[in-house]
């Protein structure tokens, strides 16, 4: 456990100070400001905020765009550096389990991503205290799923990331991949037979738009979304531990 | 093989055979057993209740939802309305609600749908426009109307958008699962005397609400039904037709009655007698109302003989037509006679349910010459009348009727425009949703920020926070360059 949590401190702290995260985290703000803003003008929303986490969470840019490309930026460096650096080896040589490393780096990873939600959480604040009138279960819901699927996203980054010392490989990897598990389901849920009901499964705006942001919460996607995240982490390990199997 | 290859055929494979088991555990879990949802909103604005998963899952095998989401009513869009919006999102939220819960299958079908598959699907379905909603049986059918399912505000001239006061699909949809899944579908009798067959567009009509509508020339003494709807008559009725409408009316069956200006003398005689205790009674004459043009009213033509009945000429107070006068809705009727007050028992109440404007007056039927003349007077008039027993009999549903003083609605070119009055009269008859409409007030959330707010809350957004990150990153960058 010390070994771990030493990890994950050392972990936060890079984060913390590096210029390049909070580069990355200014431009989310920027970008989430302007969604933010455009979808406040929307006469819709005006006539009744109901609407405002759907078309935030749900069905908006922030999910289309945003959300699959901002976490594997962030997660890029957490193995990728390792192996450009060299370190990669000595840190699987010392004293903490292959498991505790993977984790330490995605729960840093995920602690941090908490900050770029928080912005937006205070642009919903911003609008209490201009006297709009919020349905917080929906807000609150739509928060819920966007950090669910982010945290997702920050899983599939950090296996990208484990893939080799390349910085572009990384984010282009692990932003396809996500990229991939958005559009893939909703390219396909129209399909007949098998193809189109696991689609409809896997279809994460729906889970957004019609969950969610509307503040129903569903068991069904309350697992989804953890049980592959879990799916990332295995696979980020066994790209680690595999050195030592394949000599 | 070389290492590297071995290391990604490895991770590949593993990849792989975890991404299988975890679509097959969530196919499991994906199971309506598994499943449970909890609704976090105030009155579970967006999960259906106990009662309409229960009526949805009685459904025979491969029924089906059918939505049509396609923003139709101009004055429902206008000044920004979020009606369409919201009233989209509820749908769609309880269809996947029914799909998850009841593994009943939906079809959404929107704006991005193809084309070509709209069309199908609209064509198979009978859909006319306004009909956003279909729950469909491999037998039968019931579809709604947006206004059906969700209560209206109008937006006003000075700019406020229109809103949605109320909804009731969760209601209405269990409402038509029930009425599906029975075995039998409530039976429409369409009596009519001369053999004329009632028009298929009529039929279609009752078909699509879910009912069984049996054209039949004759009415045993002891004969059910659901409803009985009299599709006019031009000849006395036969004596086994009278003792089968007095036996069908004494029952307190509920009853249509449609007598236009064709029907004879003896006929109408032979109704006003019949209804008397009901209070209903079939006036003589055609009733004209000024047509409106450019220029003014005009009177003289045949066409004051075609009567728009306002929102303001339908009964805000009856079930059966509160619905159409608050979302003012008007109706067209075509050569009709008036009715009025008989005197009738005290154990039945009467509503006129269609009036004309203050314009309007009773032609005379012998030389017509549809303008005001000699002995003719202006003034409201009724066009269609409806009786319920009060005190509430035990009977089957206290004797509810309806009279009107046209049969030509039920023909294919006029039925489009009075269909919503037709069919609310229907539902009200025959003790459907009108009696239990299960509104759900719908709360808004308005926030009109003024200019000056707007703008400071987009500097904040777009300036403020990612300018302070920023700032934060530059200190980082020059700290570390140091």
């Amino acid at each position: 456990m010390i070994p771990f949590l030493a990890l994950f401190r050392k972990e936060m702290f890079s984060l913390f100070v590096s210029p390049f995260v909070y580069g990355l985290l200014a431009v989310w703000f920027l970008l989430n400001g302007l969604f933010f803003s455009f979808i406040l003008g929307f006469p819709a929303v005006q006539n009744d905020l109901n609407l405002f986490p759907q078309y935030l969470f749900g069905s908006g840019l922030l999910v289309w765009l945003l959300l699959p490309s901002f976490p594997p930026l962030l997660t890029l460096r957490l193995f990728a550096e390792e192996h450009r650096l060299g370190t990669l080896e000595p840190l699987l040589s010392a004293p903490i389990t292959d498991l505790a490393v993977v984790l330490a780096k995605y729960f840093a990873s995920c602690l941090f991503f908490l900050v770029f939600w928080l912005g937006v959480l205070g642009l919903f604040l911003l609008l209490t205290l201009h006297g709009a009138e919020l349905d917080w279960s929906r807000v609150g819901g739509g928060f819920m799923g966007a950090v669910l699927v982010s945290f997702l996203f920050l899983s599939a980054g950090l296996w990208a990331s484990s893939w080799s010392g390349n910085f572009i490989l990384a984010a282009g990897g692990g932003a396809a991949i996500n990229f991939l598990l958005l559009f893939l389901p909703v390219l396909f849920e129209n399909a007949p037979g098998n193809l189109g009901q696991i689609s409809r499964q896997m279809n994460i705006p729906n889970m957004l738009d019609r969950g969610f942001a509307m503040g129903l919460f569903d068991s069904y996607a309350l697992a989804y979304f953890p049980l592959l995240t879990l799916l990332f982490l295995w696979l980020t390990w066994v790209r680690l531990v595999s050195r030592r199997w394949v000599p | 093989m070389s290492r590297k290859s071995k290391l990604w055929a490895l991770v590949v494979s593993a990849g792989i055979c975890g991404l299988v088991f975890v679509i097959l555990l969530l196919q499991q879990l994906a199971k309506p057993q598994f499943r449970t949802r909890w609704d976090l909103t105030q009155n579970r604005q967006v999960s259906l209740s106990l009662r309409s998963i229960a009526a949805l899952k009685e459904l025979p095998k491969d029924s089906r939802i059918v939505a049509f989401l396609f923003p139709e009513e101009e004055r429902l869009i206008r000044n920004g309305s979020a009606v369409y919006p919201l009233a989209f999102q509820r749908i769609l939220t309880l269809l996947e609600d029914a799909r998850i819960q009841t593994g009943l299958p939906t079809l959404v079908l929107d704006t991005n749908s193809s084309p070509v598959e709209i069309e199908t699907v609209a064509t198979a379905l009978g859909r006319s426009p306004g009909e956003c909603l279909f729950i469909e049986t491999p037998s039968r059918k019931v579809g709604f109307r947006f206004e059906d399912l969700f209560v209206t505000q109008d937006p006003t001239p000075e700019g406020a958008p229109a809103r949605i006061r109320s909804e009731r699909v969760d209601t209405s949809l269990g409402n038509a699962a029930r009425r599906l899944a029975l075995k039998t579908a409530p039976e429409v009798l369409l009596l009519h005397p001369e053999g004329v067959p009632p028009s298929e567009a009529f039929l279609e009509l009752l078909r699509g609400e879910g009912w069984q509508p049996r054209p039949t020339t004759q009415l045993l003494a002891l004969q059910e039904g659901s409803l009985l709807v009299v599709l006019n008559h031009l000849q006395p009725l036969s004596s086994d037709l009278t003792e089968g409408i007095h036996s069908w009316l004494d029952r307190g069956f509920p009853c249509l009655i449609t007598l236009g200006l064709s029907a004879p003398m003896q006929a109408v005689e032979w109704w006003n007698q019949t209804m008397q205790t009901r209070g209903i009674a079939f006036l003589d004459g055609m009733l004209c109302e000024p047509v409106k043009t450019v220029s003014g009213p005009m009177e003289g033509s045949p066409e004051t003989a075609r009567l728009e009945i306002l929102a303001v000429g339908l009964s805000g107070q009856h079930p059966s037509t509160r619905n159409l006068a608050a979302q003012n809705r008007s109706t067209l009727i075509v050569g009709a006679r008036p009715l009025g007050f008989s005197t009738g028992s005290n154990h039945f109440t009467r509503t006129p349910l269609l009036r004309t404007g203050k314009a309007a007056w009773i032609e005379s039927t012998f030389h017509p010459d549809f303008q005001l003349s000699n002995g003719e007077r202006r003034g409201v008039q009724n066009v269609a009348m409806a009786a319920e027993a009060f005190p509430k009999s035990n009977r089957a549903t206290g004797g509810r009727t309806i009279a009107l003083g046209t049969a030509l609605i039920f023909q294919a070119e006029h039925l489009p425009f009075c269909k919503d009055f037709l069919i609310h009269s229907l539902r009200w008859l025959i003790n459907g949703e009108a009696k239990d409409p299960g509104l759900v007030a719908v709360e808004a959330l308005p926030f009109r920020p003024t200019r000056q707010t707007m703008v400071r809350m987009t500097n904040i957004s777009v300036i403020g926070l990612p300018g302070f990150t920023a700032l934060i990153a530059l200190l980082l960058y020059w700290k570390r360059r140091r």
